[in-house]
């Protein structure tokens, strides 16, 4: 890849807020409902107080659902992916609970928990949780045998097999199921924070649009956006720099 | 492996699922009738059923339409929001990458538009098209676009870089022709992996996009059920969302199976 | 280090019982049945056999990494746990691709936990040099072509120090120059450390060059069709392959493979 396309995000970024102009600028779209770039961002510096407390409150509780999820797939995944007698158990039940869209459940944690955190909680770790342990069982079963059986010729008992082989063959599969419950994981904290309805940047978007204040509304999906790629992009580049032998292609 | 043994142990798979959810279904039971936990917050599984059962002909709200009408709303929202944006995906990601240089930008575009939720933008869709189908279609007519058109874009790719385009050109095959042929042939692996995912997002989206400005659907039903105090019925709606979560899946596996049988090897 | 140690321990087979059963069908695989084969200590043993035979079973079965059906394995002078050194075929999925050279050399030593890390690095280092790869120990193995990768397990397994070598049609999967290379190499440096080794290949070339004897399978269930000392001992493969005792006993050996066993 050449030099100029090092950053394709920046390019993307250029094209998107091209066209946002001229699209606004040109009146093809009613300004009313999107207003151009510049409005945005003084509408956010705006409320910059409010902004930024729903994007941390959400941000946070995003973030403890996605650790919970992530460990507990960890645990449950090298269990299934690594003994046939649990994966043949487990998996069933596993695949039909997964059926289950943590959005679907948001009410219904809404019912048992009341509580506003511990419901995005829940639901981004039911979400990621299910989405993870797919990628980690794959990760397992991808352990070249070969190199399992050279550890064991080498006398390697189930323990050290986990720690010289397991889990620095599993690393990469990790960041790369971490990489992808990202979208996941603010899809549902949004949703979450629509339904509860009282705080969040989910919230504070449905709450901007009826009071016709679209230009804070914009600056919520904005900033969301933001965190979104950056975070995406962050975990593959690091993904990139700490495992340059693995391919993504290798989970499928 | 022979066929028979492949068929036996799919069946004592299919078993022990059923054994584990009977019994997981069973203590749900035990504990909600004992009143172990607070049996309205968690009915048991029996009061979910017939509860759930009632709501398709007597559903406790005035709009009168059972659960199977707004089942059937949600599954047509879907599937249309799904097959649109797959169709969309597919030609758009054909073309871009087709003609060499905006492609490289089109793809960077979508990588960049892919994590950020399109569901965020329901509010404003509602605004312009209003609270009906259409903006839960274009909702997810977009996320499905987006997962397909990536994929395509890379099942393009791949398709260049093989021999098959030239050796069209040297049969004396025109652009169009090499392109119908050989370079879609090629990308169908890709495009279908690209569509299941969608048919994954959809679901997601199909629900999300209920829960938000909705009146009708299952998501919709969900929400109600638990506004108005009717955990059964909540629960009964959020497992037929699962049901129907792995019909589609089973579905779409058979549709897969269909196109990619000329490709397994 | 390596005058001071044990002779390397002989081999016996006896009995030796493997079968695999097919999970649901009453089928039963039988890779060997009652199978008696003995190896002297300080052998160097070419196992040859068709593919699919159950050559490589035996290396296992051997090397503990597949449980025995029936019969057993022993070791002369017994000892609870032999070490033994095992070279795959499949060399990029038998290194650990996050290591170093320098790194996966050590591994088996690592596994063992009883070298001290500075003890790791001077035998990985003397055994780099050995194997001719020195200059690569900070390279990836993805950095290496296939010779050199093997050449890596190879060192690897040099450096544990084995009692037993096995080695697992360790050339099959490289290009024919390479393969006379490494089997060249190979002689010489297996020929000044005096272990037992067991080499399984289906080129009968590479048997009958590389081995002190030659033992020929047939295909499944296993039997031995023959077992033979090796017919002079020139050292370079091209004199080696043109002398009329190599081509007499290659026609043997051909003849014996294609036919099979007499109760076929």
């Amino acid at each position: 890849m050449n030099g100029a396309f090092r950053f394709p995000g920046l390019i993307a970024v250029a094209v998107i807020l091209t066209t946002w102009v001229a699209a606004t600028g040109s009146g093809f779209v009613n300004a009313k409902f999107i207003p151009p770039p510049n409005e945005v961002l003084r509408a956010g510096l705006d409320d910059w107080a409010n902004l930024s407390s729903a994007t941390i409150q959400s941000m946070g509780t995003a973030l403890v659902g996605y650790g919970i999820g992530f460990v507990a797939a960890i645990v449950i995944g090298m269990a299934v992916g690594r003994y046939v007698a649990v994966d043949s158990w487990a998996s069933g039940p596993l695949d039909f609970f997964r059926a289950i869209p943590a959005v679907a459940l948001v009410p219904m944690a809404l019912l048992i928990f009341g509580n506003s955190f511990i419901v995005g909680v829940f639901s981004v770790a039911w979400g990621c949780f299910f989405l993870a342990v797919v990628n980690v069982v794959s990760g397992v079963k991808h352990i070249p045998e070969t190199l399992q059986d050279a550890a064991r010729s080498f006398g390697a008992g189930e323990v050290k097999l986990l720690r010289k082989v397991g889990i620095p063959s599993l690393l990469p599969f990790f960041l790369s199921s971490l990489r992808q419950n990202v979208s996941v994981a603010l899809i549902i904290i949004v949703i979450a924070d629509m339904v509860i309805g009282l705080s969040g940047l989910g919230f504070y978007i449905l709450r901007t649009q009826s009071n016709a204040l679209f230009g804070r509304m914009y600056a919520a999906i904005t900033i969301i956006a933001i965190i979104g790629y950056a975070v995406f992009q962050l975990l593959e580049w690091s993904q990139r720099r700490l495992f340059p032998w693995w391919s993504d292609s290798v989970a499928s | 492996m022979s066929g028979q043994d492949k068929l036996g142990s799919a069946w004592i798979r299919g078993l022990k699922t059923i054994l584990v959810l009977s019994v997981i279904f069973s203590l749900w039971e035990f504990v909600s009738r004992a009143e172990m936990v607070n049996p309205f917050l968690f009915p048991p599984p029996t009061q979910v059923f017939t509860d759930t059962l009632t709501a398709f002909t007597n559903p406790p709200y005035r709009s009168g339409e059972g659960l199977l009408f707004q089942i059937g709303k949600s599954v047509y929202r879907s599937i249309t929001g799904w097959t649109i944006g797959v169709i969309a995906g597919v030609l758009f990601g054909i073309v871009a990458e087709w003609w060499n240089k905006p492609g490289s930008v089109a793809i960077s575009v979508l990588e960049f538009l892919r994590p950020i939720p399109v569901i965020l933008f329901l509010p404003v869709l509602v605004l312009i098209v209003g609270i009906g189908d259409l903006s839960r279609i274009i909702v997810i007519a977009w996320a499905s676009f987006i997962f397909v058109s990536i994929n395509t874009i890379f099942g393009v790719r791949t398709a260049k870089q093989s021999l098959l385009p030239d050796v069209v050109r040297s049969f004396g095959g025109s652009e169009t022709l090499v392109l119908r042929q050989a370079v879609f042939g090629l990308a169908v692996p890709q495009i279908v992996a690209g569509a299941r995912q969608a048919v994954g997002i959809a679901l997601v989206l199909m629900v999300a996009s209920e829960l938000i400005l909705s009146t009708d659907g299952i998501g919709w039903f969900i929400l109600f059920m638990r506004r108005s105090l009717f955990p059964a019925q909540m629960y009964g709606a959020i497992l037929i969302v699962g049901i129907l979560g792995l019909i589609f899946g089973a579905l779409f596996q058979r549709l897969e199976k269909r196109i990619l049988r000329p490709y397994i090897r | 280090m390596t005058d001071e140690r044990l002779a390397s321990p002989a081999i016996h087979l006896t009995g030796v019982t493997k079968t695999y059963d097919r999970r649901g069908d009453d089928e039963v695989l039988t890779i060997m049945e009652g199978l008696d084969l003995s190896f002297h200590s300080g052998e160097l043993v070419t196992i040859v056999g068709p593919s699919g035979c159950g050559k490589s079973t035996i290396l296992k079965l051997i090397g503990g990494l597949v449980p025995l059906s029936g019969g057993s394995i022993s070791f002369e002078p017994s000892s609870p746990n032999p070490r033994i050194g095992f070279v795959f075929q499949d060399y990029a999925n038998a290194l650990a691709p996050w290591k170093t050279v320098q790194r996966n050399v050590e591994f088996g030593l690592e596994i063992e936990g009883v070298a001290s890390k500075s003890e790791r690095a001077d035998a990985a280092a003397r055994y780099i040099e050995m194997v001719g790869l020195n200059g690569f120990e900070d390279a990836y193995p993805r950095e290496l072509s296939g010779g050199m990768q093997q050449r890596v397990q190879l060192a690897r397994v040099l450096a544990y120090e084995p009692d037993v070598l096995l080695m697992d049609e360790p050339f099959g999967s490289l290009d024919a120059q390479t393969r006379r290379d490494l089997q060249q190499e190979l002689r010489k440096i297996l020929d000044s450390l005096h272990r037992t080794v067991l080499f399984v290949t289906h080129d009968i070339e590479e048997s009958l060059y590389l081995g002190d004897r030659t033992v020929v399978l047939s295909h499944r269930p296993a039997r031995i069709l023959a077992d033979f000392e090796r017919s002079d001992q020139t050292s370079i493969f091209e004199d080696f392959v043109s002398s009329d005792s190599f081509r007499k006993r290659f026609h043997e050996v051909w003849d014996l493979l294609r036919s099979g066993p007499d109760d076929a």
